[in-house]
């Protein structure tokens, strides 16, 4: 089967011969398995940070905070993403009857991918991160993958060009349009000004990064997770399943339908958010009629396996494929439901998120992976699978996993907003002290650890079951393959569709037709949010952050304090009751980046400001429990010691200034005497309380960032003016 | 939010109205499927059935019967509080049967049909099928052609490694799926957007804050008014001052540490007081905090009654006690109860600083 043969009936004219490259392809597949087996090691592990604090070991680099985007961006861009590349370079030469346009580019990308992600394991436990979720890497990493992605498609495109069909498969067409779709958003959420070599500042404030970062988001999830993955079920499934594809029309009606939606889903990440209505509007409507263009995907696949069902019983491969084109089919059903308003007032914040996204990405990218390498593994070395037991059990228990990774996350999701959103009869919170929502969801947590341990535990099974095929057979390093040109083939039926005549036998135009698609909707959301101010609507008392306040942002920001609190008050009257006014647009003009998080572990924070003195601060931070007895918070006595590098201040200011932020001229060079003053201010405020330390230290820097929070707003000047403004 | 009142409301309301619907659905479901599960055979016996035998009079008639059922029951519980859902209940459950009448007359029309074609050639009689025969499903969940019959839709010039593409038509039903929600879409734009219709998110806050006022007045109303700081009493009775102590070991002694020594907050054993020292001053710090020094206010977290229990608890069972690590005394010395000033915070505020 794995060899290209010519069955063509007619005289073969011309016959090339030429070789398909099985050594990427391996390489892919090992990176695969090792980022996927550190990605979800890395998952339980944080799992259970939550339950036990202690596994936070007290050290910066091992914080939840810090390993929560190692986790996502190990799953997303290493596990998933070498998982694309391997499906990419095994099945597009086979596809377009043509090696890769050039090996050099093939292994550029293997060895720049590889880099890249070493570059972020080493980055993100360190602290460098712009806390833009799923887009977390600083900018030297962020050119890197754009080079490499970039050159990926290139190699692709101009594979495309050199083809030895005529007519172009689907499966392609999904990939050259996540490639191009990346790219755009890759670049355009990256945008940042450098202050070193490790730290930049978004060039959006507030609403407008919220928004690119969740149209970035978003589409991370269309585009890298789930078109790429779409392409590999259009080759792996029909191969697997030796069937024909059920529709071609189908495919082309999902395929353009589904890339010119989903990029204007963005917005349905901010709903009830400072967000204007309109987008809002778009971010609902175009979700739900996401609905049909994605399950095209799953009916196309499912529907092929007509006829062979009986295979899907005795075949582990076929099983794995069933279950992730349902788990593709239920999740993208679950998104657009949560992207209802009325749903999503319930569902955003907790953990039902959490519960959905692991649905796509256990079920999804993981069993369709899982599936692949199952198939391919014994194929490019030449034998059979170690062992089909092996792999039927890999199946149960990482179907198990699931289960129980997601029953658990949707209980809490759905216990927690009820918490929180429930009054007494006298008209106050039921449950007024948010870490008693959080505590009753820790039996649940455990179980959804449990989850987690027994997915890893079938990869484990995986991975030995693979190592050993391997050791069995041989790599077949190349495999030879005998096509005519396409030019001495070039007689395409007299019936043939017109989309077929136009458009998908010109790689070219199809790929600028797709980039056509998916840049209209970002465009129409965006460039408004920008351009017309009624959109953001000032606010005369909101401020610059001090130096000081600038300086504890960026500690706030390296230590992902967004990954568990939000800064956006919703206009419910549960939250205005629990945290103090709804937040508005115009509070968050100067946050280069915004931080308005996507998930509460724990409380809101964006009227934290004023609400507790300096010393409980001081103490939380050392040690959560002491302040709040049974919270999961990690500690961060690291940050008590550390002293504040206030070298950096000028840059940061002058970096303000550059991106519109109206410090006075010059304020740069004196801004490290006002930071200062105010640090002495709350070293006194300290003192008072019993507490001895130096002005220099982090922890102030972070006190007076999370005292100043939200306070703009308040009319009580007195409150300001001891912030130090 | 909306959502939240159905909930409540489905918490008090009686079970039987849904247990009704329950059963109208699972009978309607049930008719349905053998309607569409009708078989050739059974269609020619019931050719041998003389038409006067009353089909669709007897059809008919079970409906009107079943219409009547849940219409006296909605009679019934007119009275009760919770008219507005079970009248939905009942207008859903009558437009599942109109929609349900219709399908059953259209496929009693189509059998009678048959039935007075009877006179007509074999053939035509045969192919006549009834709405939704198994064929009308196969072609709508988008298996039209049958596996056999494939090669007949195979994709010419379409072989990519030995996939095949076959042209099937998309599934009608997915396609409708699609048009839907396009059409919500359009709708709900419009409904928002150009008619105006729909409560925006600052809208939706408003009604459910003055909703949640009036909630909060009918209780008042109920209860009488309530304690505060004006009007509170110190409490003597043991029971009441212990339960003020539970509250104390539960929110306060992370400040205030757990024999009241002190800590972030000031000790609350001596006789020194930065805001006051009886209990109308007490109560009015827990109540609306000193948010300048970091006492939060528990206005929003504890009701008046559990705030009067926990200052009682201060006044009566704390001050005066020997905790193991007292904090220095702050504020002024006030052993004896004494007026409540205008404003005592900023004096207080200097107090501390000296």
């Amino acid at each position: 089967m794995s060899t290209a043969t010519a069955t063509d009936t007619t005289p073969p004219i011309q016959m090339q011969e030429f070789e398909y490259d099985n050594k990427i392809v391996r390489n892919f597949a090992i990176a695969t398995v090792l980022y996927g087996l550190v990605g979800i090691l890395v998952g339980v592990l944080i799992a259970f940070q939550l339950v036990y604090p202690f596994l936070n070991f007290e050290l910066s680099y091992t914080t939840f905070g810090r390993l929560r985007p190692l986790h996502t961006n190990a799953v997303i861009f290493a596990f998933v993403g070498n998982g694309f590349f391997t499906g990419l370079y095994y099945s597009a030469p086979r596809i377009l009857k043509a090696p890769m346009w050039s090996r050099k580019l093939s292994y550029f990308n293997f060895w720049g991918w590889q880099a890249i992600i070493l570059a972020a394991a080493i980055t993100l436990p360190l602290g460098l991160t712009t806390s833009k979720e799923y887009a977390e890497l600083e900018w030297p990493i962020d050119i890197a993958i754009a080079v490499v992605w970039v050159a990926a498609m290139i190699n692709l495109l101009m594979t495309m060009v050199n083809r030895r069909s005529e007519h172009i498969y689907a499966a392609i067409w999904f990939y050259i349009a996540s490639f191009i779709t990346v790219a755009m958003l890759h670049v355009v959420n990256s945008l940042a000004l450098p202050i070193s070599l490790f730290k930049s500042y978004s060039i959006y404030a507030g609403v407008q990064d919220a928004l690119v970062q969740w149209w970035y988001g978003h589409n991370a999830v269309a585009f890298f997770l789930t078109t790429p993955y779409l392409g590999m079920m259009y080759y792996f499934l029909p191969k697997a399943a030796n069937r024909p594809i059920y529709s071609y029309r189908l495919s082309i009606v999902h395929f353009w339908a589904l890339i010119f939606l989903y990029i204007w889903a963005g917005p349905h990440h901010l709903l009830y958010n400072a967000l204007p209505d309109w987008a809002q509007t778009l971010g609902v409507v175009f979700s739900v009629m996401l609905i049909a263009p994605s399950w095209g995907g799953m009916i196309n696949g499912l529907f092929t396996l007509r006829g062979a069902w009986d295979k899907v019983r005795e075949d582990v491969v076929l099983k794995f494929m069933v279950v992730a084109l349902t788990a593709y089919g239920m999740a993208t059903f679950e998104g657009p439901m949560l992207s209802l308003k009325s749903v999503n007032a319930i569902s955003h914040f907790t953990d039902w998120t959490i519960a959905h996204v692991h649905v796509g990405a256990l079920g999804w990218n993981g069993f369709l992976t899982f599936g692949i390498l199952y198939w391919l593994i014994p194929r490019i070395y030449n034998t059979s699978l170690y062992s089909q037991k092996l792999a039927n059990f890999h199946f149960w228990i990482g179907t198990l996993g699931i289960i129980f990774y997601a029953v658990p996350m949707y209980w809490a999701g759905w216990t927690q907003s009820s918490m929180w959103q429930q009054f007494t009869e006298e008209g106050l919170l039921k449950y007024p002290n948010f870490l008693e929502t959080v505590i009753q969801l820790v039996p649940l947590y455990i179980l959804r650890g449990i989850g987690g341990v027994l997915y890893l535990a079938g990869f484990a099974v995986m991975i030995y079951n693979l190592l050993l095929t391997a050791k069995n057979g041989t790599l077949i390093e190349t495999e030879t393959a005998r096509a005519p040109a396409i030019r001495s083939i070039w007689h395409p039926s007299k019936n043939e569709y017109w989309h077929s005549r136009i458009i998908e036998r010109k790689p070219v135009l199809l790929s600028i037709l797709a980039l056509i698609a998916v840049a209209i909707g970002g465009i129409i959301e965006l460039v408004p949010t920008f351009m017309i101010e009624s959109n953001v609507p000032t606010i005369a008392s909101v401020k610059p952050y001090t130096p000081l306040e600038l300086q504890g942002r960026d500690i706030y920001v390296r230590e992902g304090c967004y990954v568990c609190h939000s800064q956006m008050v919703r206009p419910f009257r549960a939250e205005i009751e629990r945290y103090g006014e709804y937040s508005k647009a115009g509070e968050f003009v100067y946050d280069h980046p915004f931080q308005w998080g996507s998930k509460r572990t724990g409380p809101d924070l964006h009227r934290v400001g004023q609400k507790y003195p300096d010393s409980w601060h001081y103490n939380h931070m050392e040690d959560p429990r002491s302040m709040s007895p049974g919270s999961l918070m990690p500690p961060y006595p690291f940050l008590l010691d550390a002293p504040l590098d206030t070298t950096t201040t000028a840059a940061k200011i002058r970096a303000m200034q550059t991106l519109g932020v109206p410090y006075e001229e010059g304020y740069d060079q004196v801004a490290n005497q006002d930071l200062m003053k105010q640090a002495d201010q709350i070293k006194a405020s300290l003192k008072q309380s019993g507490i001895e330390t130096k002005s220099d230290r982090e922890i102030v820097a972070l006190i007076s960032y999370l005292q100043r929070l939200g306070t703009d707003i308040k009319s009580n000047n007195n409150v300001a003016t001891q912030s130090g403004l | 939010m909306k959502f939240k009142h159905y909930l409540e409301t489905i918490a008090g309301i009686s079970i039987y109205p849904l247990i009704s619907l329950v059963i109208f659905v699972a009978f309607f479901v049930g008719l349905l499927w053998y309607v569409f599960k009708m078989s050739r055979q059974h269609e020619n016996t019931m050719k041998a059935i003389p038409l006067d035998d009353g089909v669709i009079k007897k059809t008919i008639l079970t409906l009107v019967g079943l219409l009547a059922f849940p219409a006296a029951f909605a009679q019934g519980a007119a009275a009760s509080p919770y008219q507005n859902v079970l009248w939905y209940t009942v207008l859903f459950v009558l437009g599942c049967m109109i929609v349900i009448m219709l399908i059953v007359m259209a496929q009693v029309i189509i059998l009678y049909q048959k039935l007075t074609n009877r006179n007509q050639p074999a053939e035509v009689r045969e192919n006549a099928t009834p709405l939704f025969s198994p064929g009308w499903w196969q072609k709508f969940a988008g298996f039209s052609t049958p596996l056999s019959k494939e090669e007949k839709i195979l994709m010419l010039g379409h072989e990519y490694d030995g996939i095949h593409e076959l042209d099937n038509r998309m599934p009608p039903w997915l396609q409708f799926m699609f048009v839907a929600t396009v059409v919500f879409a359009i709708s709900y734009g419009l409904y928002y957007h150009a008619f105006g219709l729909g409560e925006f998110q600052m809208q939706e806050l408003e009604s459910e804050l003055a909703m949640a006022e009036i909630q909060k007045k009918a209780y008042i109303e109920k209860m009488g008014a309530g304690i505060n700081e004006e009007n509170v009493t110190l409490l003597t009775d043991g029971p009441l001052i212990k339960e003020g102590g539970v509250i104390f070991t539960e929110k306060c002694t992370a400040c205030h540490a757990a024999d009241g020594g002190g800590g972030v907050g000031p000790n609350l054993t001596d006789d020194y007081w930065i805001h006051g020292g009886d209990i109308h001053d007490v109560f009015k710090v827990i109540k609306y905090g000193v948010p300048e020094k970091g006492m939060i206010s528990w206005e929003k977290q504890l009701p008046p009654q559990e705030m009067q229990k926990v200052a009682s608890y201060i006044l009566a069972s704390l001050h005066g006690s020997k905790p193991a690590n007292p904090k220095a005394p702050q504020g002024e010395l006030n052993e004896k109860p004494s007026d409540i000033p205008e404003n005592p915070v900023p004096q207080a505020l200097e107090a501390t600083n000296q």
